[in-house]
């Protein structure tokens, strides 16, 4: 890794070295991490190989077969985005470009307190209210289903993405709003034409990092996904219940613990999430640098 | 309008940021085709002149105008002005060049792209003849579709200039536009300057007093936040020695 460069003195500094230390921590962590996650999915891929991501039976003790949960957890993710992004776009767009300076700190500061609640009370909230409502408005048998489990997840990312896609839209400079009004433009045509395309890689970012915590999300989506380890039939049929991978791993990894095929799959799974995060984290970071560049 | 009805009448009582006055007693008739300089020491309130013409500072906390602003007899801070309107009869140019991140021709024609029934075959043409006004299309014909933010400062000027006159405001308002430039940007501004002073009017604030001299008919002092009948003293501020010499 390079560094700036450092004379002795920086050397001789014993914060240099703490915060050396807390860097390499933190570096350590995800790689052991990833490291670990490799080394227990070792067995599964040796007796599976790539058929343990196509199989849609998850039937232990000895075949496993992660494509529910991976169709779910995108299904999900794909819902969620559905719903949030316009709305928390349209909101973004309203609060950096239309709002006054105070009632704009005000909505700030709901939804920065809405994006750290818990994701159980969603949860609770989602299982009592939102499930009922979906069963009776699209008259289901039940209300637990993938849509349900996506609309609760495009409710709990909506204030991630609306505050950081604000936070995008503040971040390009007056100049450019003043040079747009200097041409007769109006206050919609500046948000839309020169705002938003400039604030887009922050957008970006922010939508990514909203769907990786949808992907993520583990105890609200385990209570109202249904818990059904399959891909539905028609596979577009969304109001099917289903299951993800973080509410699979959720629900049986305390009776898999201590070894055995279960829990190496199950750690299998875990390594599949972890790189569809990573590649979203990756992906919001590189629309991030964009924006800081240009 | 006729040329009897000055492009802008100042009648502004008071101008204020929250409770702090920054223009006051400011009671002045802009001809409609002529350039005037306004000319004066830092923090004199030119600027704040400038964006309060074309209304650039309605969304500043606690920004209020007492007295009257007309434009072609208009009063510009009544409630049924549209200001996006207003700015369209009203360009300004600031002082640091601002061009979108699009390429060169973009920013040309991009306030023209957003006006209703404008046609868009004669974009081309119409770029070409004003990027020619103010001396950039030698520079530049060959490169129209190259990111506009890579030309140098004094060219971005130019072209933020061409951008403007695309639109053909009837007032143009020049914030400083010419400090910090190469001597060939400075000397294209004057000579654009000095011709559009016969179509237009111009309100140009500079801290170069040749330069106002060089291209405009008139020159406005102010200090303070007030226009003055004469040069300000010397003590009074840095520019004040040197418009007794004027």
């Amino acid at each position: 890794m390079k560094t700036a460069a450092l004379n002795s003195e920086d050397l001789r500094s014993p914060m240099f070295w703490a915060v050396s230390a807390s860097a390499l921590t933190a570096l350590v962590a995800g790689l052991g991490l990833l490291g670990f996650l490799i080394a227990e999915s070792v067995p599964v891929f040796q007796r599976q190989g790539l058929s343990f991501l196509t199989g849609a039976e998850w039937f232990g003790p000895d075949e496993f077969g992660a494509w529910p949960m991976i169709y779910g957890s995108l299904a999900t993710a794909f819902v969620a985005s559905l719903f949030a992004l316009p709305v928390a776009l349209g909101s973004a767009v309203y609060t950096a470009e239309f709002l006054s300076p105070k009632p704009r700190l005000a909505v700030k500061a709901v939804m920065e307190y809405l994006a750290g609640v818990p994701g159980i009370v969603y949860g609770l909230l989602g299982m009592t209210l939102l499930a009922q409502w979906v069963r009776n408005v699209f008259d289901l048998i039940d209300g637990n289903s993938i849509f349900t489990a996506g609309l609760l997840l495009a409710i709990m990312i909506l204030p991630t993405v609306t505050t950081l896609s604000e936070d995008a839209l503040r971040a390009v400079p007056r100049r450019y709003r003043e040079t747009a009004w200097s041409l007769g433009m109006n206050r919609v045509a500046t948000a839309f034409c020169v705002s938003l395309p400039m604030a887009l890689p922050g957008i970006c970012g922010a939508v990514f990092l909203g769907v990786g915590r949808a992907l993520g999300e583990t105890v609200a989506v385990m209570l109202v996904i249904g818990g059904l380890d399959r891909v539905p039939v028609p596979w577009f049929n969304l109001f099917a219940p289903g299951q993800s991978i973080p509410s699979k791993l959720g629900r049986e990894a305390a009776e898999a613990l201590g070894g055995g095929y279960h829990w190496h799959a199950l750690m299998t799974l875990g390594l599949v999430l972890f790189v569809l995060a990573l590649c979203l984290s990756l992906a919001g970071r590189w629309f991030l640098t964009r924006q800081r560049s240009a | 309008m006729s040329d009897q009805t000055p492009a802008v009448e100042l009648r502004i009582a008071h101008v204020f940021f929250k409770n702090r006055r920054v223009l006051e007693d400011l009671n002045r008739r802009f001809p409609s085709r002529s350039a005037t300089a306004i000319y004066g020491p830092s923090g004199s309130g030119k600027t704040t002149l400038l964006r309060t013409l074309s209304r650039m500072n309605d969304d500043v906390e606690g920004f209020r105008v007492e007295g009257r602003v007309l434009i072609e007899g208009e009063n510009i801070y009544s409630k049924e002005v549209d200001a996006s309107r207003l700015r369209r009869k009203v360009g300004m140019l600031f002082q640091k060049p601002c061009v979108f991140p699009k390429s060169i021709y973009q920013n040309v024609v991009f306030g023209l792209r957003h006006r209703d029934g404008i046609d868009r075959k004669a974009l081309p043409e119409m770029a070409e003849s004003v990027l020619r006004e103010v001396r950039l299309w030698d520079e530049v014909k060959d490169r129209l579709n190259e990111w506009a933010p890579t030309l140098s400062q004094g060219q971005q000027q130019r072209l933020a200039l061409a951008r403007l006159l695309i639109l053909e405001p009837k007032i143009l308002l020049m914030d400083e536009p010419t400090s910090s430039l190469d001597p060939r940007s400075v000397e294209a501004i004057e000579a654009l300057i000095e011709r559009h002073s016969k179509l237009r009017a111009i309100l140009l604030v500079t801290h170069n007093l040749e330069q106002a001299r060089r291209v405009c008919d008139e020159i406005v002092f102010m200090d303070c936040g007030r226009f003055l009948e004469s040069p300000p003293l010397p003590h009074s501020s840095p520019a004040g020695e040197e418009l007794l010499n004027y």
